[in-house]
Formats: structure tokens, sequence, C-alpha cells
């Protein structure tokens, strides 16, 4: 290499590096001219582009659900969630949801954000709709939200007898519900009954809390007529395709429990229930089989088990009923009666009703004595004995109807219960008479054995349940005379003002065992962040949807418990309407609108200036690659 | 073609339709979402797909539609129409439930939309421009733009609310519904009184639309040449309206009537739910709700065959208004 | 005046309608003869079938009503009787056909129905005795087995035989005047002299006046004895039908000549007169026929004509064609 050449190749370099520094500091300069300001969280997002859409499902059927769901979806494009809004037939809604396998989209047939509501119990046991193992389409959990405390809470929680214990699991498992957020509880509508005013001895409870019917009166009338929306489908003693159904059943036919009017557990049939010897119930695994059997796409599910864990519980309740309980046609009940109507209800063959809560509940039964039950415990459950509420009937008169196998199912239905033709059962009223699409009548059954053990006779010789779709039909009825009592399914709520004008009116409300609410598909990718979740509670007007869309008949929502429960955790407060709260915790999930203003000019005369930071990185680049070809030459010559 | 044969077609060719009513119906059916089952047990705690599954395959709702729809023709070959999934009962003695409920206001609201538009109607025409013809007008074109729900709770205001001369609903008053109620005189009267809201609302709504066309018809009518060669004749302006007119003005409303008996029919869902009524309108649209399937291809293939047995009649009354018509 | 059956006098008719008022007749006077023929002739929407109407007292009302004049039928005024006297005229002295006979039948009641109806209604005849007449009808107007066809409805015969029918029916109370309104402009031209000839001839026979209305001069010719001509509800020309055939005074009636199509001719053509009768509701101002005429002259525009009589010959022209033979 001669002089000449390294005098190139020198020159070369310098011009090279020169150029690439050159280059990097136009970068910094650029950079360093660039104005990054952050969108203020008053500000509304909905003027800039969306994070994020996803697809936002209502049911269509109750105006209120469908109003405060698209009042929600107006609020999310202010916190830069862009939600489409659509109204889904009821059956295409629940295909989405319960039979939605690995948390699918909305436009995977699966859904993103929807609303419904639920209607829960005394005792909440909100396993199946919370709980990793129940997942749709094993169980309800609907959002496939999975918490490892929250698992741990309802498992304990479900299977703790005592149940002070048993309060603490669950207040802590809504602690953890109102953080995660899988589902926002929006409000908590209130049930209105409209009656006349002479009504007696109502207790402003559905029928299904409390059994109250023996005791409504109307001095002077010795008929009551309970106007109800939809119709009782027929005489069907296992299934009820409609609350009434299950109404009217439950004035007929009797229980071994039910609640007061003060919700607390009180025995009617039933004496006393003796706990046996503890015993240690191994957990309870899906097995591979069943699960196979299922649907095939399930086990690739988070399906483990309903037992997690091993448990410490009675192995079975010795259970005693009253004696001289009569059943309608003057035999009396054994515990004979007791063992066959649980054995008809655990057998899938009779398609009853409330098949899968007793499934887990009976594990069989043994006849002690007359009066007195054996019934061993099938899965550990804290609400147990309130299980064990189905329906007792007489042996004697449906015994010949098998209760499994093929003819169980079509047995039943083509019996003549049915039809309403043998309808016997114990309780304060009889069966009188039924037409489809019109009433059910029910009488006073005069040789009612309760009253030895203080239970009241009915109030009324007949009460007839007369089926009126129209809410202002019904209300017309009420007014006419032609009803007495109107239902608290017709949504008196929307004109309740109008009722509390109306002279002779007496109105009923009491909270609703239920709530209305939103709630996620947790596997959604933007949604499976717990803070988005949080930032779209904020953005329910829970009080504005209370005040304006119920007109005021509701309360503004906190958990998924029922508010008249014990269980119902009073700490939690709920989630306050507040936009800027919600877009902050957007930016918590990694959503924030950013201003960057690119205006760039760079002062001096450096060689930078005015270009882009590209050009002058092509300009080192093609310079370096000059200088490379040309000190390749020059070698070569040498 | 004679008379006789042209009947045997048209009642033979019933069979085809509802063959093809039932198939299409089955199709739609099976592409809502949902069955009867999932509806039933979907929002009950607890139900797994298993015993799903188990209730599917006790109701045959496993199988493919076709399958279904195959065992179901099977069936009806031999005239049984299956049974209802909620209730357990046979489709047949559901409908038979209320078939006769939802006829007797159905057949009512036509004789009463009848028997009032036409006089309506002829009176409306002969006196046009009068002030009884621009009355009758008003009054249909209310009559016609009311729908049929606002009209149903209109009357029940006005009749049962604030006249109290009607009951508001139902088919019975409490005092007759019962097991061991006589089907006496009074039991029948009672019907009758319940019976007279439903079919006032359903015949208002047709009579303003009948008025109307026994109207333009009937101008119609009075324009052609054989009119004034009746009047030529001597004859009086009644036998010129009565006779020579109204038969031949009749013939565009027998046609319309015809279409109308399933447009009404239309009307029954909503008839029989304002006013409480045991028909088999308000069954259907439950049935649809839950998914009652046999139910759903029972009362379809009913009302189908009343529809098509009215258009049988319509043909054969047009026949004997209008010799013209060849068959 | 005496042997005059029918005297029309200075009758107008007027159409009250949402475009003004069309002013149908504009004073028209005209008498027929007991047991003659009087043709009356003129262009469509001259007014023809509503001085037949007039007279029958049927003239569509509204919008239509007779507002001056008299119509002296046997000397009583038509225009001042009952509307139940006047049903006694129409069909039993007076009777009308139609120039459709393809409408002009009601299409649902069988032909006995139709002819039994006037026959029991203006003879007193039982059921049984006006079936028999009617079918005596059928039979005296040429259609063939008249026992069967009598059961028929309308559609059931060709449009011919329908006219047949529909004579029949005029004919069936035997009236003192039959109106015929173009009996025969809708029928096929092989048919058309049958049915004039049958008229003819059952006129003769039953002795029946008859009032034959037409737009074509060519179908009177042979059978009218007086010829009246209208033009835009007027009579502007009337006489003996040898008269307005060989000698006519009247500028329109020569047109309506001009205009008859001549048959004998190689090329049949279909003469035409220029322009169209004029809108009725601002008809024009003078003679009604001054903007179409060819002598037309200052006088004729301002000032309606006053007719003239000489002798039997009535004319409406200021410049009537004295001895123009045709
Ligand atoms: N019902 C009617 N309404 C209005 N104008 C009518 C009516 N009938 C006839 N006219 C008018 O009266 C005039 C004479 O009609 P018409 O007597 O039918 O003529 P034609 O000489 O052809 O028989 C026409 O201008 C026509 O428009
Ligand atoms: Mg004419």
């Amino acid at each position: 290499m001669n002089v000449k050449t390294r005098k190139v190749s020198m020159v070369l370099s310098i011009v090279l590096l020169t150029s690439l520094v050159l280059s990097l500091f136009g970068t910094t300069a650029i950079a360093q001219e660039q104005q990054i300001t952050k969108v203020p969280f008053t500000e509304d997002y909905s003027k800039y582009p969306p994070f994020f859409t996803i697809t936002q499902i209502a049911p269509i059927g109750n105006k209120v659900r469908e109003q405060y769901t698209q009042a929600v979806n107006l609020e999310m494009p202010k916190i830069g969630i862009q939600a489409d809004f659509k109204l889904l037939e009821f059956g295409d809604l629940i295909n989405r949801e319960f039979n939605n396998y690995y948390g699918k989209a909305y436009s995977e047939d699966g859904f993103d954000i929807s609303s419904f509501g639920w209607s829960v119990g005394v005792d909440p046991d909100p396993f199946d709709i919370f709980h990793s193992s129940a997942m749709t389409p094993i169980g309800n959990n609907v959002t496939f939200w999975y918490c490892p405390e929250s698992d741990e809470m309802l498992a304990k929680a479900r299977v703790e007898l005592n149940q002070e214990t048993r309060k603490d699991y669950l207040w802590r498992w809504q602690e953890i519900v109102a953080d995660e957020k899988p589902y926002c509880v929006v409000y908590i509508p209130l049930n209105m009954w409209a009656s006349v005013d002479t009504l007696d001895g109502f207790s402003g409870l559905l029928w299904t809390q409390n059994y109250d019917a023996a005791s409504w009166s109307i001095p002077g009338k010795d008929t009551i007529v309970y106007a109800t929306p939809a119709a009782v489908e027929g005489m069907l003693v296992w299934r009820w395709n409609s609350v009434y159904g299950y109404y009217c059943n439950q004035q007929i036919f009797q229980t071994l429990w039910q609640n007061d009017e003060n919700l607390n557990q009180s025995p009617v049939l039933a004496d006393s229930a003796t706990e046996g010897p503890t015993i240690v119930f191994a957990p309870s695994m899906l097995d591979d089989a069943s699960i196979e059997a299922l649907a095939p796409d399930v086990k690739k599910c988070n399906v483990s088990s309903k037992l997690a864990e091993p448990v410490v519980f009675p192995e079975y309740f010795d259970i005693k009923i009253k004696e001289g309980i009569m059943f309608h046609d003057g035999v009396e009940m054994t515990s004979e009666d007791i063992k066959w109507s649980f054995d008809a209800c655990v057998s899938p063959d009779t398609a009853f009703q409330g098949y899968g809560t007793f499934r887990d509940v009976y594990g069989g039964s043994e006849i002690i004595d007359k009066y007195t039950l054996r019934v061993f415990v099938g899965m550990p459950h804290a609400a147990w004995l309130r299980n064990c509420d189905v329906n007792i009937l007489p042996k004697h008169v449906y015994g010949s109807i098998p209760i499994t196998g093929a003819e169980a199912a079509t047995g039943w239905m083509e019996s003549d219960v049915n039809r309403g033709e043998t309808v016997i059962g114990s309780g304060p009223f009889v069966f009188d008479s039924w037409e489809a699409d019109q009433y059910w009548k029910l009488k006073k059954n005069a040789d009612y054995w309760g009253a030895k053990y203080g239970l009241p006779d009915a109030g009324c010789d007949f009460l007839v349940l007369k089926l009126i779709p129209e809410r202002e039909a019904a209300r017309v009825a009420l007014e006419t005379g032609e009803a007495d009592i109107v239902d608290t399914y017709y949504n008196l709520t929307i004109i309740g003002e109008e009722l509390e004008a109306t002279p002779g009116v007496k109105l009923w409300t009491s909270e609703q065992f239920g709530y209305q609410h939103l709630h996620f598909n947790c596997r959604n990718p933007y949604l499976a962040n717990k803070y988005v979740r949080q930032a779209i509670s904020h953005c329910i007007d829970r009080q504005g949807i209370v005040d304006n869309l119920l007109g005021g008949y509701g309360v503004p929502g906190r958990n998924p418990v029922a508010v008249p429960s014990w269980a119902f955790n009073t700490n939690v407060a709920p989630d306050s309407y507040d936009l800027a709260k919600a877009r902050e915790l957007m930016d918590m999930a990694g959503y924030r609108f950013y201003i960057i203003e690119k205006e760039v000019t760079v002062e001096g005369g450096e060689a930078g200036a005015g270009t882009s930071t590209t050009t002058l990185i092509v300009i080192g680049i093609v310079a370096l690659i000059v200088g490379l070809a040309i000190g390749y030459m020059v070698k070569k010559k040498d | 073609m004679g008379m006789r044969e042209y009947i045997l077609k048209r009642v033979i060719l019933i069979i085809p339709m509802l063959m093809g009513i039932s198939f299409i119906v089955f199709m739609l059916m099976y592409l809502m979402p949902g069955d009867a089952v999932d509806l039933m047990l979907a929002l009950q705690p607890d139900t797994d797909p298993a015993y799903v599954a188990h209730i599917k395959s006790i109701y045959g709702l496993d199988q493919p539609w076709y399958i279904q729809y195959f065992y179901w023709l099977k069936q009806f070959a031999t005239l049984n129409l299956g049974s209802s999934f909620l209730s357990g009962r046979d489709v047949s003695e559901e409908i038979g439930a209320r078939v006769v409920n939802t006829l007797s206001y159905q057949l009512l609201a036509v004789v009463f939309s009848i028997a009032v538009a036409i006089p309506a109607g002829i009176v409306s025409a002969v006196k046009q421009y009068s002030k009884t013809d621009n009355l009758v007008m008003t009054a249909a074109l209310l009559g016609v733009s009311f729908p049929i729900f606002f009209l149903g709770l209109m009357n029940i205001f006005l009749f049962a609310l604030i006249l109290g001369w009607l009951p508001s609903g139902g088919a019975h008053s409490t005092v007759f519904l019962g097991r061991d109620i006589p089907h006496d005189f009074s039991y029948y009267l009672d019907y009758l009184k319940h019976l007279a809201l439903p079919t006032l609302t359903l015949g208002l709504a047709s009579t303003a639309y009948n008025a109307r066309l026994v109207r333009s018809s009937m101008l119609n009518v009075l324009r052609e040449d054989y009119i004034m060669t009746a009047r030529a004749k001597g004859l009086k302006e009644r036998v010129v309206v009565y006779k020579h007119a109204l038969r031949n003005a009749m013939l565009p409303v027998i046609t319309v009537t015809g279409m109308q008996i399933a447009l009404t029919l239309g009307g029954a869902p909503i008839t029989e739910t304002v006013f409480s009524w045991p028909g088999l309108g308000k069954y259907f649209v439950y049935a649809i709700q839950h998914r009652d399937y046999f139910v759903i291809v029972g009362i379809t293939v009913v009302l189908g065959t009343l529809i098509l047995v009215a258009n049988v009649l319509i043909d054969i009354s047009y026949k004997w208004l209008d010799p013209r018509v060849e068959f | 005046m005496a042997d005059n059956l029918l005297e029309i006098k200075g009758l107008k008719t007027y159409f009250y309608t949402e475009d003004g008022i069309v002013r149908a007749l504009e004073g028209i006077d005209l008498h027929i003869e007991q047991g003659e023929t009087l043709g009356l002739v003129g262009e469509s929407g001259c007014g023809k079938t509503v001085t037949a109407l007039s007279v029958l007292r049927l003239v569509p009302d509204p919008p239509g009503k007779i507002i001056e004049g008299e119509i002296l039928f046997e000397g009583v005024n038509l225009l001042a009787l009952s509307e139940s006297d006047m049903r006694q005229i129409r069909g039993n002295d007076i009777s009308m056909i139609f120039q459709d006979p393809q409408s002009a039948l009601n299409p649902v009641f069988t032909v006995d129905n139709q002819l039994r109806e006037v026959i029991e209604l203006h003879q007193g005849l039982d059921k049984k005795e006006a079936r028999q007449k009617a079918i005596e009808m059928l039979d005296l107007v040429g259609i063939p087995d008249p026992e069967a066809r009598v059961e028929d409805y309308p559609h059931q015969f060709s449009g011919g035989m329908k006219q047949r029918v529909m004579i029949a029916m005029a004919l069936s109370c035997n009236p003192k005047m039959l109106i015929a309104d173009e009996p025969t402009t809708n029928l096929d031209v092989t048919v058309q002299a049958q049915v004039l000839d049958m008229i003819n001839n059952l006129r003769k026979e039953l002795g029946t006046t008859v009032l034959l209305i037409t737009h074509n001069l060519g179908v009177i010719a042979e059978m009218s004895d007086h010829v009246g001509v209208m033009y835009a509800g007027r009579l502007v020309e009337y006489g003996d039908a040898d008269t307005i055939f060989h000698a006519p005074l009247h500028p329109y009636t020569i047109a309506l000549h001009e205009a008859v199509p001549r048959v004998t001719e190689k090329k049949q053509k279909l003469g035409v007169i220029k322009g169209v009768v004029p809108n009725l509701i601002y008809p024009p101002s003078g003679c009604r026929f001054h903007p179409r005429c060819d002598f037309s002259t200052e006088v004729c525009e301002k000032e309606q004509p006053k007719g003239e009589w000489v002798g039997d010959h009535y004319v409406e022209c200021w410049h009537r064609r004295e001895g123009t033979k045709l």
C-alpha cells in the first residue's frame, strides 16, 4: 500500500465517519425537537381513534337492560374503547355465552361484553358462576375468569356448615370480585306487586323465597285472583318452564324446609335433621371419559373438579319428618315417600328441573323408621339441607310411573298428573282445575294437617292464577276487580308512580334476589386486563340508571350477591361514575394518548439541517460503500 | 273442469303444500339458535353438558334436523303431530284446546267486518263526497292507521275500565273458572261477553280496510254501463245498488278477503296477547320463543290447512258470484 | 203538433265538474212524431247521449243537472214528474239500448233474470209468465234455441247476440219509444246491418217510435224519417231524411257527409272534419262551429245564429248553403 492509496483511504474514512456521526447527530437533534404531551385524563377520548374495538351484546326483551347496555356503550368511546352494540335474540345470546369453548370472541361466535341478569338464592353459592372449574360449557362461568384466591374462597364457602365462617369467606370473595371485576353489577331492581288495598298477609317476597300464599286473605272475598304475565304450562311436577308452574306446585306439594318471611330456613314437613359422623370426602374429579362425553372440545378447557380438595363433612343426615302429615287423599306421609321422591329427583330420566343441584347433594338414602330417613351426602355443601328442598310426592299414588329408564320422561309427561287429573300433594291448597293459557285454580285444603304444628290454613277458599300477558290489561283488571294481585314480573315499577296514585291500589316492594350486570370475556386479549374491566365499571352511571331508567325503583349494584342476604358484603362500595378515573385506569392498563408534535427545525448550519435521519443514514451508507470500493480498487492496483 | 274435480284437485294439492310448508318451517326452526332444552336448562345452575345431551336425546334433538323432519313426516303420515317438549301433551291436544277459541273470534271478526264494511262502503259510494261519505272514510282512515295493539288497549280502557260494560280480557269470568262449573247458558253468555272485545278490535282493523275497498269497488261498478241499463229499466235505486251493483262490487272484496284471512290470522298473536285470549296465535309465539318444535310445525300445518281450505271455499264462492270464472 | 210523441223544448243540461261547468246541452229543441224514426247525428262529444239520458232523466247526478227546458212525452212534462212516476216510464214507455252490448248486460245474472226483471216490473206477470215472455222476445230478435239460451249468462253470447238480447229487453214491455244510442258502433261490420235491419223490422211490426243516435250518417240513411244534426250541444239542422241527405244547408252537415266512408270508392277512406269538437266548458263564441267552418265570417264569431224554419226544415247558420246539392 503506497502513500497515495493511504491518503485516499484516509480522506474517504474521514468523510465516511463524519457523515455517520452527522447522521447520528442529526437523529438526536430531531428527536429532541419532538414535543410529547400526555392527553389529560379529563379530556374526552372519543375524538381520537379508539385503542381497540370490541362488540357489546345484550339480549332483546328487557327494555331497561337494553337501555342501560346502550348507555354504557355510549360512554366507552370516551375512554378510548369502541364497542359495537348488538341486541341479540335470547337464544342466540345463550348459545354464544353458554356454548362458548375457550372464550371465543364475538367474531368467532362467542362474545366480548354482554349483559343479562342472574337471580340468586338467599344462601349464595356463586361457585357455579365464578369458579374456574365451572367455565362454560361445563358450568355457568361465562367470563372464563380465573383467580386462585377466588377459587379458594368459593370452594371453602361451599362446604362450610358454620354460617359465620362461611360469611367471612364470602365477604373476602366479594372484595376480590370488586377488584378483579369479571362482572360489573349494575343495579338491583325492586320487585313490585300491586294489589287491592284490602289484601292481608302478603309478604312482598317472591314465592321462590317465601311460599306465603296460604297466609293471604282479602276480607269479604273467598277467591283471590293473582294475575301473571306468563302461562302456567301444565301440572309438570318435576319441571316447569315458567316460574308460575313452580309457584303453583309449591302450594300443592311441599318441601322439607322453606323460608319464613325473614328468609330463615324453617321446617315444614321436616321435624329435625341430625348430623351423622363426619368423614373425609375425597376430591371429585371429572374423569376424562365423562369430559370426552360432554363434547370433544371441552377437555382443552380449564375443567378440573367439583370438589378440589379433601373435605371433612358429615357422612349423612338423619331427617325426621313430622307425624300426622296427611296427603290430600287422606294417606299419611312416611319416610318411604321422601325416599321415593328423592330418588325420582336424582334420576336424569325424569328431567327434574333442579337435577343439577340435587344430583350433587344426594348420595342415596336409607329408611330408618316410619318417619326417619337417613340421607347420605353426595357431595359436601354448605347449604346441603336447603338444597334438599324438592317436592315430596305420594309414592302410593305415583309409584307406578317409572322414575328411571327411557319411559320415565315420557311416562311423567303423559301421566294423569301432567293433565291435571290426579294431583295429590300435602299442602294447604288442593288442585282444582287448570286450562291451557288461561288459569290455574287451587282450592283450600279443608283437612290441612298443619294446624297442630302452627302452620296456617289457607286464608281464602280459592286461589286463581290468571294469565294476563299485558301489563296494561293486568292493571285494568286490577282496577275493575277482575284481579286482586298483579305479579311483579310485569315490571310494574315502570308504571309505579301511576299505580301509587291509583285509589284502592296498594304496592308491595322488595329488593330482587338477583342482579343485572355487565360481564366480560376475560379471554379477550383486551378485556383480560383487569384495569380495562375496572375502567369500564367506572363508565357506568349506576345511580343515573336507577333514577332515570327505573324511576328510582332500584338500588345501584355492588356485589354479585342478593342484597337482602346475610352474605352481602356491605363494606364494598359501588364504583363511582367517573370517566377521569376510568381513563386513569386505562393508563394503568397501558392505554394512554400522547400528542407528538412532529415539527422539526434544527438551529445553526449543521450538515443534517433540514434533512431527515433516513436521508443521512442513506448518505452515510452510500459513502461507506463508495469508500470501500475505492479502497479496494486502489489496493488491487498495488 | 267441473266443480267437483276442481275441489278434489285443490284438496289433494293441500298435501304437498303442507309438506312443503312443514319442510321450510323445520329448516327455519333449526336455523334459530338454541333448542328447547338449551333454553330450558341454560340458566339453571349446575347444568352439565352430559345431562343436557341426555335430555336432548330423550327428545330426539341430538339428530340432524332433516332426520328429525323425516321422523316427524312419518308420524304426520298417521296424522300424529307429536307431542310438546314443554308440556308433554300431544300437539293435537294442545291445538285442540285453543283452535276453537281462535276461530271463534277470527270468524266473528270477519263477519263483523263484512257486516259493517259493506253497508258503510255502499253508503259512502252511493253518496260520494257527501258528509256521510267523509265521516265513514275518515273513520276508516283512522282504523287503518291504528296498530291492533293500540286499538286493543283503547278498547279495554273504554269498554272495560271507563264504561265497565265488558270484561278486560280472558275467556271466562273468574266465577266460571273451575272443575265443576256447569256449561249452561250463562256460561256461554259470559264467553260471548269476553269474545266481544277481541272481535271488535280485530274486526275494526279490517273493517276500516274493507269499507274503503267496498267503496272504491262500488264506485267503479256504479260507473258501469249495466248499471245504467238497470236504471233505464225503471228499477228502484235500491234494486240497482243491492242487486246489480253489490254482487259485482263483491268480487274484488271476496278476492281480498281470501288474502285477508291470512292477514287477520297474522293479527292473532297481538290480539290474543292484549286480551289474554287463550288462542293459537299467542301459543304460536310462545312455542317459537321456547323452541317447541312440534308445536310450531303443528300450528303451522293446522293454520295452513285452514287457510288453504278457506281459499278453496272462497274460490267456490267466487265461482258462484261470477259465472264468468272458469276453473 | 198533436202527433208529436216527444217534444224537447229549450233543454239545457250542464255538468258541474271540478274543471268547470260542461255545457253539454245548450238549449235543444227537438220533436219526434208518433211512429217515426228520428236519426240524431253528430260527432262524438256533441251531446247526443246526454240528450237521450236527459229524456230518461238518467243524467248522472252529480255532476250532471238538467237546468232548463221541457221534455213533453205524450204531452206530459217528464221533468216535472216524481221519481217514482218517472220509473214507470223507464223501460215501459221509453226504453233505451246502449252503445256497448259487451258491458251493457250485467255479467253475473242470467239473461232470463235480466229480461224477467223488467217484464215482471212493468207488466205484472208472474215468474213463469215472464219467463215465457222472455223466451218469446229472444225468439223475436232471432236468437236460436231461446228456451235453452235464456238460462245462459251474457258472456256466453257474441257481441251481436248480446245487442239482440238488449233489444229484446228494451222491447219486451212494448214501449212507445225506443232510444237506440249508437246500437251498432261497437259491432262487427257484418253484424251491423243485421241488427239495424232487425230494429227497422221490429219497429214497423210493433209500431214503435225510434230515436236512433249515431255519429255515422250512413247508418241512418235507410232508416230514418227525419234527421237531426247536433253540434257541440246545439241542434244545428233538422229536416226530413231526404232533405238532410240531398239538400243540407248547414256547413257542418255538409262536412259530415264528406266524412262518411264511401265503400263504393276503391280505397275506402274515412274523411274527417278538420279540428275537433270544442271543449264545452269554454265553448267558442258566436256560432260554435265557426272555428272549424270554411265559410265563417266575422258575424259567425260574434253572434249565435238564429235558427230558422223553412217548412219542415230547420237550420241554424248565418250562411245557410242554399241550393247545395249533394
Ligand atoms: N258524466 C259526465 N261528466 C262530465 N261531463 C260529461 C259527462 N257525460 C258527458 N259529459 C260531457 O258532455 C258532452 C256530451 O257528451 P255525450 O252526450 O256523451 O256525447 P255524444 O254525442 O258522443 O254522445 C261531452 O263534452 C262530455 O264531455
Ligand atoms: Mg254517446
